[in-house]
């Protein structure tokens, strides 16, 4: 085809001709119409170079203006009394009355807001999030926190007139590209108010006047002191919210979370003080992208900053949007046209999540993953360490067996969803008292009573619990945490306690006073049973007195190693008062292997030539399947009876043999009890009859190490430090043989192990006597326990709690164990980390003590404000002498305590009054910061090595003349070849 | 245009400012240069004094006294200019063995170094005020290094060290004879003030929280 061949050429030869001519016609006015082009555009463009320099200093210029608000209502420029109670802000939806609230949550919004109504999609979300949430949870909106005086930007001000016009505009998007300027003005505006809040000069300023804001509307709606508070904080919001929070939980004393929706936040605000931040973003989120880049203090080079810190401590949940989700508009977390692709809308999904995370049903994954199996878990493969192993109905004969205790049974811990109805723990009931007998086998709610001692208590101990780093790193290493509890909000410590372990095993004996009540009005037919103290773990539920005659050799093997496990005994015959009673079969099996610690927890192996056999034993227990008895726990009756072997008198002879003799024999097998009396009886009686039935005195555990062949790993180095505890010793009349008898019972402050021991009040037939998870049989130990009566006498003590005065009896050894209660409790959740470590600023010793000088610090706080007290004790010789003894040994405790004059920071602040003055430092691991544990450990030099503090503080109570029982074991049951008792390191003098 | 320091003034800045060194060999030449480096300094001062107003809105000072006190605060600027001056002079003298006539020179040059810190009242913008008053610092530092390479004829490290010991004497001096001259300092700024004025950061921090838990309990006394 030529001609279609040849056409492309022609019109291009065309064209070319064509702009040849156009070009040779127009030459002489091309330059004239360059020039005026170039002269229009580069005015155009000076005009908007000119427009941008204008914009930048005009922001410049409102950024110095921006703080002016809130320094000129701090310097009190605007007259003294605000009124700040003005527009406290609304509720997204009425609530009745009848209802008793349970939080309260209170919506700031994100920069554009301009005035107290917000843009239709944030209503439309704050609409959906109220009619999702359960009426007894409190909605609060209209807040305006770009201002310090709560003041919207349309009213009352030299620009109100502007602002409206730019609200207008960005209500209702029109009026082009300027319209949309203008309407930006609101966001640049508000942008500089954030960037307030974030100073480091002016943020505290404002900050506070934000929480009073916040304060303010609370109080308005009806808001009862420590009901617990959620900040929901959009975009700037999130950081007003932030700042504002430190403030606002000082003032209310109560635990505030806070949701971050797309927040922009400093990371320069203390965010350990929040029970907890969620941080909730999506993929396409650019702005909030530039809050991590724009605040130095998020960088993780800032390693320090209160940010990293709590991302550290757990206390930081990111939470994704999904990849798709930006930061407002149609694509923003309020977008109800984009859809998920599971089909939600993405306002579905916000009003979800933060539904969920303020009615507790936090979407976070728990802390569950372990790389290495615990010892706890290898126990879990006996069945005798299972509590499904021992029916729940069973009887004993009375005349060889009794019950530990009247009220026993087995915590477990209700789930997530049952927590709201519950209020506390459920109990199985493996023992009641005659009286509620048919409720053995049953399981019932046990709560905390409602008194005000325990409500402190509560106050401060309870926190929110999610997992840090550490813990979840410890975890799996193999230590036992409390995962089931992660993400929990307000955790008691009754939960902390049920949830300790992986299994509902924690077996306990409820303390006096049980206060029982039938059947709730709501119409659950459970029994509740409510307590004033923590339950005491315990092993076993029967206990008997038996001698060890013979292992039966003939019976079954039960053992695969060829040990026996079956044993003939006989039982102690109380009218004869010798081992003639009851011959009969019992149960001992042997203990899984200890992996760890390279050991055997305990043994049988020649118990019948242990010396202690000869006084007989002690074995807690119950029966199985088959009816026999098992033994789960021992305790020898010859260190437990109040006769000791020796009784020394005289205050020299008493410390000399604290000092030197009391860790001086330590043969294998061997146990022994001694008396100290630092000045003997008036009337030459046996010192022994100072001690009588219901006396308590308070004791301080020390435990070694676990030497010979297969000595443990912390053994290798040639100082053994050892373990700390105090707790109490009451003497009873053990009815069995008749005697009197110490019953025993540690306030164990033990980090999270790998053992699954739990932190709290734990009985002797438990923490040593335990066959599997006791240390009777492995490290040697002393119990020194101090009597004295200036201790234990109760006060009638005038203590005032929110400005009701209430009179109460509390001895200073009460005043003690609360205070370690409340340790213990800190103990179980690391504070709201899950995790507790050994390091030398916080370990068994330095925080039994610090309960210590908190009691103490108590003790002086209360004689000082009751002059009532004082004038009591003038009129009581007795008690008053008493008291000048407590008075002297107090300050030289304190001195002892502190040797360098001053307390520790935390000690000092730690207190249960204030528990929000608690700079609660628990759970961060040693390595996180080295130097400081170090110096805080050195601080308190004298209380972090165990056998130092046990001495220290027992030759205090000596020179004050209390006497001293010391009960000294080394490795005592069976006897293992393997292994050899360490005494703790004496160190210091 | 008469050929002083004071007349040429603004070149002089821009030059400090630019970190010519220029700048620095003309103030020693120009006439009333020491009048000209001291309302550099001056300028710096006031300039700085109402970056810091917030110590003043922290102290709550009223309005009239505020401007008061930030003209006060400018003029102990100044003061304290000389005396670092001098503190720098003796430095130069243990490092380098000058002789009384360097004085004046580096009084200059001190001054004219303080070109950068004009910009002060910068640091009161929120949350962008701290980083650009360490940027502020570190530029007024290197005017300073430039114009004592000028004027005593150092090198770069000499200047340096020059530098660093007269801080070191400063603070010593401070520490010591200036402890009543300090003392009258404070006295004027809290007379200007019209209140105790506290400018110590802990104490700051201080009077923030003890006024936040008096408004919390004044507003629990509400209904």
């Amino acid at each position: 085809m030529p001609v279609s061949q040849r056409s492309p050429q022609k019109i291009i030869w065309a064209g070319a001709g064509f702009v040849a001519l156009v070009s040779v016609l127009t030459f002489p006015v091309l330059p004239v119409i360059l020039h005026s082009l170039a002269i229009a555009l580069g005015a155009t463009w000076h005009v908007f170079a000119n427009l941008i320099v204008i914009t930048l200093i005009s922001i410049l210029v409102a950024g110095f203006f921006a703080p002016l608000e809130a320094l000129g209502w701090w310097a009190g420029w605007y007259g003294d009394e605000i009124e700040t109670t003005q527009n406290p802000g609304s509720l997204v939806e009425p609530f009745p009355t009848e209802l008793d609230v349970t939080r309260y949550v209170v919506y700031l919004d994100g920069i554009s807001q301009a005035r107290f109504a917000y843009l239709p999609e944030v209503e439309k979300f704050l609409d959906a999030l109220a009619l999702d949430m359960p009426d007894n949870i409190v909605l609060i909106k209209g807040i305006m926190s770009y201002s310090v005086l709560n003041r919207p930007l349309t009213e009352d001000r030299l620009m109100a007139f502007f602002w409206r016009m730019a609200d207008r505009l960005q209500m209702n998007p029109r009026g082009g590209l300027m319209g949309a300027l203008v309407a930006a003005t609101i966001n640049i505006r508000n942008i500089l108010i954030v960037s307030v809040a974030a100073d480091q000069r002016y943020g505290p300023i404002y900050n506070q006047g934000t929480a009073q804001i916040i304060h303010n509307s609370l109080m308005n709606h009806g808001y009862q002191p420590g009901i617990p508070i959620t900040l929901i904080g959009y975009s700037g919001g999130g950081q007003m919210a932030m700042g504002a929070a430190p403030y606002l939980r000082r003032s209310l004393k109560a635990p505030i979370e806070l949701i971050s929706l797309s927040g922009v936040i400093s990371g320069n605000h203390n965010v350990l003080q929040l029970e907890h931040l969620y941080h909730l973003v999506g993929g396409q989120d650019l702005i909030e992208k530039v809050g991590a880049v724009m605040f130095p203090r998020r960088w993780k080079l800032f390693a320090l900053s209160y940010w990293n810190r709590a991302k550290r401590r757990g206390k930081i949940s990111l939470i994704s949007l999904g990849k798709q989700v930006g930061h407002n508009g149609a694509d923003g977390p309020y977008g109800d046209r984009a859809l998920l692709p599971d089909g939600r809308t993405y306002l579905q999904q916000t009003v979800q999540i933060i539904s969920d995370i303020i009615q507790d049903k936090s979407p976070l994954a728990q802390a569950t993953q372990q790389m290495r199996l615990s010892n706890y878990d290898r126990y879990q493969q006996s069945p005798f360490n299972r509590p499904g192993t021992y029916p729940l109905q069973q009887s004993v004969d009375p005349e060889y067996y009794r019950p530990i205790a009247p009220w026993m049974g087995r915590l477990i811990l209700p789930t997530r969803e049952q927590r709201l109805q519950v209020r506390g723990v459920f109990l199985e009931i493996h023992h009641a008292p005659p009286e509620y007998q048919h409720w053995v086998g049953q399981r019932v709610i046990l709560r905390w009573s409602r008194e005000p001692q325990v409500r402190a208590y509560l106050r401060a101990v309870t926190k929110d619990v999610h997992f840090s780093e550490d813990a979840s790193y410890s975890q799996m290493q193999g230590n036992v945490h409390p995962y089931r509890i992660d993400h929990w909000h307000q955790v008691g410590p009754l939960e902390s306690l049920a949830g300790s372990r992986p299994e509902d095993d924690v077996i306990v004996r409820l303390q006096d006073p049980v206060v029982v009540s039938d059947r709730e009005k709501m119409g659950s037919d459970a029994m509740i049973l409510s307590i004033a103290h923590d339950p005491v773990q315990i092993t076993g539920r029967f206990y008997g007195l038996v001698k060890i005659l013979e292992p039966l050799e003939d019976s079954q093997i039960t053992d695969v190693r060829n040990r026996p496990e079956l044993f003939r005994v006989v039982h102690f015959d109380r009218i004869s008062r010798q081992f003639e009673g009851l011959r009969e079969t019992i149960y001992i099996p042997q203990p899984v292997f200890d992996q760890h610690h390279g050991s055997s927890p305990s043994t049988t192996q020649n118990i019948t030539r242990s010396p202690a056999n000869v006084m007989g034993w002690y074995i807690y227990g119950a029966k199985d399947d088959a009816g026999r008895f098992v033994v789960q726990a021992i305790a020898p009756r010859q260190l437990l009876r109040l006769q000791p072997d020796q009784i020394i008198m005289g205050k020299n002879a008493a410390w000399h043999y604290l000092r030197q003799q009391t860790w001086k024999d330590s043969t294998k097998g061997t146990l022994r009890s001694v008396l100290l009396c630092p000045s003997s009886p008036a009337d030459d009686s046996s010192p022994l009859t100072l001690w009588e039935a219901g006396d308590r005195a308070l004791l301080i555990h020390v435990y070694g190490g676990i030497g010979g062949h297969k000595k443990e790993p912390a053994a290798s180095s040639p100082i053994f430090f050892g373990h700390f505890a105090y707790g109490v010793a009451t003497v009873v009349q053990e009815p069995l043989a008749d005697e009197l008898m110490f019953d025993i019972e540690y306030h164990q402050v033990y980090t999270h192990n790998i053992d699954g021991i739990t932190a709290g009040t734990i009985a002797w037939n438990r923490f040593l006597g335990d066959r599997q998870f006791g240390w009777l049989g492995r490290r040697p130990v002393c119990d020194l326990l101090i009597r004295m009566d200036a201790l234990t006498e109760d006060y009638r003590i005038q203590d005032a709690h929110q400005g009701r005065m209430q009179g109460c009896k509390r001895s200073v050894l009460d005043i003690l164990i609360a205070q370690l209660e409340v340790m213990t409790a800190r103990y179980r959740i690391g504070d709201g980390t899950g995790g507790t470590y050994v390091g030398a600023a916080h370990n068994c010793s330095q925080d039994s003590n610090q309960a210590l000088y908190a009691a103490l610090k108590q003790v002086q706080k209360m004689v000082k404000s009751s002059p009532d007290l004082q004038e009591r004790l003038r009129q009581n010789p007795v008690q008053e002498q008493q008291f000048q003894q407590l008075a002297k040994l107090s300050k030289t405790l304190r001195r002892e305590l502190m040797p360098f004059g001053t307390a520790r920071a935390d000690w000092q602040n730690s207190n249960v009054q204030n528990p929000d003055e608690q700079s609660a430092t628990l759970g961060i691991s040693p390595e996180e910061d080295a130097l400081q544990n170090i110096r805080m450990g050195l601080i308190s030099w004298r209380t972090l090595l165990p056998r130092l503090a046990s001495e220290t503080i027992a030759k205090l109570f000596l020179e004050q003349g209390a006497s001293i029982w010391v009960l000294r074991t080394n490795q005592v049951g069976g006897y293992d070849p393997d292994i050899e008792p360490i005494a703790p390191t004496q160190i210091g003098w | 245009m008469a050929e002083t320091a004071i007349a040429h003034l603004v070149s002089l800045i821009w030059g400090a400012l630019s970190l010519k060194a220029e700048a620095f060999q003309q103030i020693q030449v120009l006439p009333q240069s020491s009048q000209a480096a001291l309302l550099v300094a001056f300028m710096a001062g006031f300039s700085q004094a109402i970056g810091q107003g917030i110590v003043l809105f922290i102290n709550r000072v009223r309005p009239l006294r505020f401007i008061l006190s930030l003209l006060m605060s400018a003029l102990l600027f100044a003061f304290g200019y000389v005396f670092w001056a001098l503190s720098t002079w003796l430095a130069s003298i243990l490092l380098f063995r000058g002789g009384w006539q360097t004085l004046p020179a580096v009084i200059r040059t001190l001054g004219l170094s303080y070109a950068p810190l004009i910009f002060s009242f910068s640091i009161a913008l929120p949350y962008l005020g701290l980083p650009i008053s360490t940027l502020l610092s570190i530029w007024s530092f290197l005017a300073f290094l430039t114009g004592l390479k000028a004027a005593l004829g150092l090198d770069l490290w000499q200047a340096f060290g020059c530098g660093v010991l007269g801080w070191a004497v400063f603070e010593g001096l401070q520490r010591t004879i200036g402890r009543p001259l300090a003392g009258l300092g404070r006295w004027l700024t809290n007379t200007a003030a019209g209140v105790n004025l506290v400018t110590n950061l802990k104490d700051l921090e201080q009077i923030v929280a003890r006024r936040a838990a008096q408004v919390v309990n004044s507003s629990k006394d509400r209904p």
